[in-house]
């Protein structure tokens, strides 16, 4: 495969002023993560150590293999809910090796009211034992929560991805064969209780672990029956008399111990057979990726360069170089790993969706995992793209992606707006893994064009009434939509709502890609065959 | 135009001095005469170097180029292109799309070199820089600014920038 030739002049005033917009944008970007992770009031600390509990992160830290490396997933949720209540939406998740296996590590944050579950803190677990489920990922959890945030009870407990599809989601993963261990270093109640109770295995520390349905003053309450926590759910009853946990552990570094050492008795399942060459390092600079990232969403870039700043070698094998242009398909090798890369350079037309519809297939037919990298406006619209039947072109695409039997990544590099969210692999498209970069845009539409539409309407809606059309309210109209646009366009925003698996620094993406793809290896490929095809 | 490429493992500044009526390739500095190179596409053939045939055979690897010639094998890959050939380049800058014109950052007369913005351009909610295509003059601008335009309209061209200067 050919090196890709950069055109890009790291000297020149557009790349220095992209470099320095982006620069800040992640340096904001490790702010908000590092407070996320380690910013709470010191008596929080000071309690745990009190109880004689290590913090959460310290917890997951012990648990994995020295040196090697965390993917966290999601450390921005909940950023822009419950007024920052909820940091990480009071939980980490991440994948990660212990005892040499690839598992998955979902850890309650006794930091954060208790531990307690938001709507968020669920829609989190729910999605990280969803990857467990799609990559046969085995998963670790390590539970300290008080249980749901009873203020919010309606959205943390009864519709379908709520609370209850964590005790389903853990069901089907060991009815797969995929393990679960439980570590119990502080209370499980209620719901939460299911959590080790429906694990492979469980350990729980003695004198702070405790796992029961309804705690102490819950049952006081109901029957008038005075319990202590310990007689209630404490480690010596359940692993001596009710058998519901399965180890006692002395404190918490023990019961970590015994965690790594039922790791290492368990199988390592093959993973399928893709195709791999020895890893090389990109032959560009990665942090070069600033100055090619645009410092404003409506200015385009060659995704060339970024790929060049991904892949190994910075080779690339180009497929239909001259046909459909605004979509950029190629192979290429990331880590090693065999990759087919979907890159946007401009709005989809007939051609560039045939064309990636085309390649998708292939990308099937040779096993091949596909990458996404998105930054698209949609799909061509207007007369004479309607005539030649663009819906139905861009219907190809879709039903090509959606029908993948291979791994789909997504990466948002950009702005993601309309239709093209979709054939793109979007997040309702099941993607093992999508992640956002700090200066991505997602919308159904700008925030200018929705400003401009609204303000159009409700001019013509004052004309049709035979009002007087008063400029100062449709200039706040204007404002005010365009604010409630770039509030909700914003890369924060989607990831407080979990429409993303985490917010990277772009320098990060390839080792990101690596550790997702080498996860998703795990997974047999999913069914063949597609719909059918609008012709 | 030069090449930088690794041949057998050692690194070449490699410049294509003419190509007419025989190719005359500069390798780190010394020049080569080679007679009947091929046409690059059948990746067979016979070539005249230092007055001396050889029979050739090439194909193409991840790595870079396998040759074959005279009877031992190269191995080659290449670093570094030069810019493409500013005569092959079109003088039209044709729309790739419909949209509007955000900016002219060019007058008529202006000198360009190959990659020197023309036109921004915005269509679908995202601007793209309409560049040279190759060096010249800027001849005419056939479209102004917040001006719509077609796919595949004809919005700039460019005038060769001296007449009859073969060797530049």
């Amino acid at each position: 495969m050919r090196k890709i030739q950069s055109k890009l002049n790291t000297n020149s005033p557009d790349f220095m002023s992209n470099a320095a917009h982006n620069r800040r944008l992640v340096a904001e970007f490790r702010e908000k993560q590092e407070a996320a992770r380690h910013t709470r009031p010191q008596r929080d600390f000071d309690r745990l150590e009190k109880q004689g509990k290590m913090p959460p992160r310290k917890r997951v830290e012990m648990l994995l293999d020295p040196g090697t490396p965390f993917l966290e997933l999601s450390s921005l949720a909940a950023n822009r809910a419950y007024n920052g209540d909820s940091p990480s939406a009071s939980s980490i998740v991440g994948i990660g090796t212990v005892s040499g296996r690839e598992v998955l590590i979902r850890a309650d944050d006794p930091t954060v009211k208790g531990g307690a579950w938001f709507p968020l803190t669920a829609k989190k677990i729910v999605r990280a034992l969803d990857i467990a489920l799609e990559n046969h990922l085995p998963v670790i959890h390590l539970c300290d929560s008080a249980g749901g945030f009873l203020q919010l009870q309606s959205e943390v407990f009864p519709d379908k991805f709520a609370a209850g599809r964590i005790f389903r989601n853990q069901s089907i993963l060991s009815k797969k064969g995929i393990k679960q261990l439980s570590i119990v270093f502080g209370h499980c109640t209620a719901g939460g209780a299911y959590i080790p109770g429906l694990s492979d295995y469980s350990v729980i520390v003695r004198g702070t672990g405790a796992v029961f349905l309804g705690g102490p003053p819950l049952v006081k309450a109901a029957t008038g029956e005075e319990v202590s926590v310990e007689e209630l759910g404490g480690a010596e009853m359940h692993t001596s008399v009710s058998g519901t946990c399965d180890y006692p552990a002395r404190d918490e570094a023990d019961a970590i111990r015994i965690g790594r050492e039922i790791v290492s008795q368990w199988d390592r399942p093959k993973k399928w057979d893709f195709q791999q060459e020895a890893p090389e390092a990109p032959a560009y600079d990665s942090e070069e990726l600033y100055g090619i990232i645009p410092n404003d969403i409506k200015k385009s870039f060659d995704v060339r360069e970024i790929i060049a700043r991904l892949v190994d070698g910075s080779r690339f094998h180009e497929y239909q170089p001259n046909y459909g242009q605004t979509l950029v398909c190629g192979f290429a090798n990331i880590w090693g790993m065999k990759v087919g890369i979907l890159g946007n350079n401009g709005v989809l037309f007939n051609e560039s969706s045939l064309k990636g519809a085309h390649f998708i297939e292939l990308c099937n037919q040779n096993n091949t995992p596909l990458l996404f990298l998105q930054n698209i406006t949609g799909y061509m619209i207007g007369r004479e793209y309607e005539r030649r039947g663009i819906t139905k072109d861009g219907a190809k695409m879709i039903m090509a992606q959606s029908c993948s039997r291979v791994p789909k990544f997504t990466v948002m590099c950009n702005g993601s707006f309309g239709a093209g969210n979709y054939g793109m692999c979007g997040r309702a498209f099941d993607g093992r893994f999508l992640f956002t970069w700090p200066n991505h845009q997602i919308g159904v539409m700008g925030g200018d064009q929705a400003a401009n539409t609204l303000a159009e309407v409700k001019a013509n809606q004052m004309r049709r009434n035979g009002e007087t059309v008063d400029d100062t309210v449709i200039q706040s109209l204007w404002e005010d939509t365009r604010k409630a646009y770039e509030d909700q366009l914003s890369a924060y925003y989607s990831t407080s709502q979990l429409w993303d698996d985490g917010i990277i620094d772009p320098v990060d993406t390839r080792n990101a890609l690596a550790i997702a793809m080498s996860a998703a290896m795990n997974a047999p490929l999913g069914d063949d065959g597609y719909g059918v095809f609008r012709f | 135009m030069a090449f930088r490429i690794v041949l057998d493992g050692i690194e070449r500044e490699i410049d294509i001095i003419r190509r007419r009526p025989h190719l005359v390739l500069s390798i780190n500095g010394r020049e080569h005469v080679v007679q009947n190179p091929g046409d690059g596409k059948t990746g067979l053939g016979t070539l005249t170097i230092a007055d001396q045939s050889l029979k050739f055979a090439q194909v193409e690897t991840p790595e870079g180029v396998v040759l074959r010639l005279g009877g031992r094998t190269y191995s080659a890959e290449l670093l570094a292109e030069g810019e493409a050939s500013d005569n092959m380049a079109s003088s039209n800058l044709h729309a790739p799309m419909p949209g509007a014109v955000v900016a002219i950052d060019v007058a008529i007369g202006d000198t360009v070199a190959t990659g020197d913005a023309i036109l921004t351009i915005e269509s679908m909610k995202l601007q793209m820089v309409l560049s040279a295509p190759r060096a010249g003059i800027v001849e005419n601008i056939l479209v102004a600014e917040g001006e719509s335009f077609g796919k595949d309209q004809l919005l700039a061209n460019l005038a060769d920038e001296t007449e009859g200067d073969a060797n530049a």
